[in-house]
């Protein structure tokens, strides 16, 4: 499995991206999967970190609005800010991470 | 970190029609006792607006205002129970609402404190069954008591 880049982000206040880095490090650890290089950043610097690094997927913990993602894949990444469906969004990056 | 939530500012049966309303309500409420700066109300307004904090955790839906700490001079909770539900804004899906019955604002005047706060609060939301309990609390003790 190959190292990913991740870019975990939320409006302002680096918090519930923060929640969700922390997920993210630890779904790594428990599918065996290596540590990502995750880039954390403001909605509004998404589209930059796209253009200068290769990404592999994005996690925004709310709404990403006028962003061009082309085909990098998106999960939402509000479930590990509520705790609802938080099954779902750790088997979603976990395919990532193993892909 | 223990949260920090004192009687004075579990605000129970809040009348409010509006996410805005229940916003500069608590505001000028936290701005009589001094604990916020004049500029927290529009800040925190204009925050909700960009990026709302409506949680869709179920049956009970909260949401959990705040803006940057220079707009604060203390790191502590608020607790608004509302009198009927408010619509707010989808953290996840900014163009949904969800009605609200509880509103947590957290307020706190170093970065650092906020995200075990932050942590804390959800551990505590993340149970349906104890919001239930928060949101037909009356009295503030019990309140603070919910989220020890």
């Amino acid at each position: 499995m190959e190292k990913k880049t991740v870019i975990v982000c939320c409006a302002s206040s680096m918090i519930t991206s923060t929640m969700a880095v922390a997920k993210i490090k630890e779904i790594a650890a428990a599918c065996g999967a290596p540590e990502p290089r995750i880039i954390q950043c403001k909605f509004s610097e998404v589209q930059g970190n796209l253009t200068s690094n290769h990404v592999d997927f994005i996690v925004p913990t709310g709404k990403l609005k006028g962003v061009e993602t082309g085909n990098v894949p998106v999960i939402k990444g509000t479930a590990f800010v509520t705790g609802v469906g938080e099954d779902k969004a750790k088997a979603e990056i976990e395919a990532q991470l193993k892909a | 970190m223990t949260l920090n939530l004192r009687p004075e500012d579990i605000l129970l049966h809040v009348q409010a029609n509006s996410c805005e309303e229940v916003l500069r309500l608590v505001s000028s409420h936290l701005l009589e006792e001094g604990k916020v700066k004049q500029s927290y109300e529009e800040h925190l307004v204009d925050r909700e607006r960009e990026y709302p904090t409506g949680l869709a955790l179920g049956r009970f839906n909260v949401a959990i205002p705040h803006t940057d700490y220079q707009y604060a001079n203390t790191t502590q909770l608020l607790v608004a129970i509302l009198e009927k539900p408010v619509e707010w804004h989808n953290m996840e899906d900014s163009d949904e609402t969800i009605p609200v019955r509880a509103v947590i604002l957290s307020v706190f005047d170093k970065p650092e404190h906020q995200i075990e706060a932050l942590q804390q609060i959800m551990s505590v939301l993340q149970n349906q069954e104890l919001v239930a309990r928060i949101i037909a609390s009356d009295s503030a003790q019990q309140v603070i008591e919910f989220f020890d």
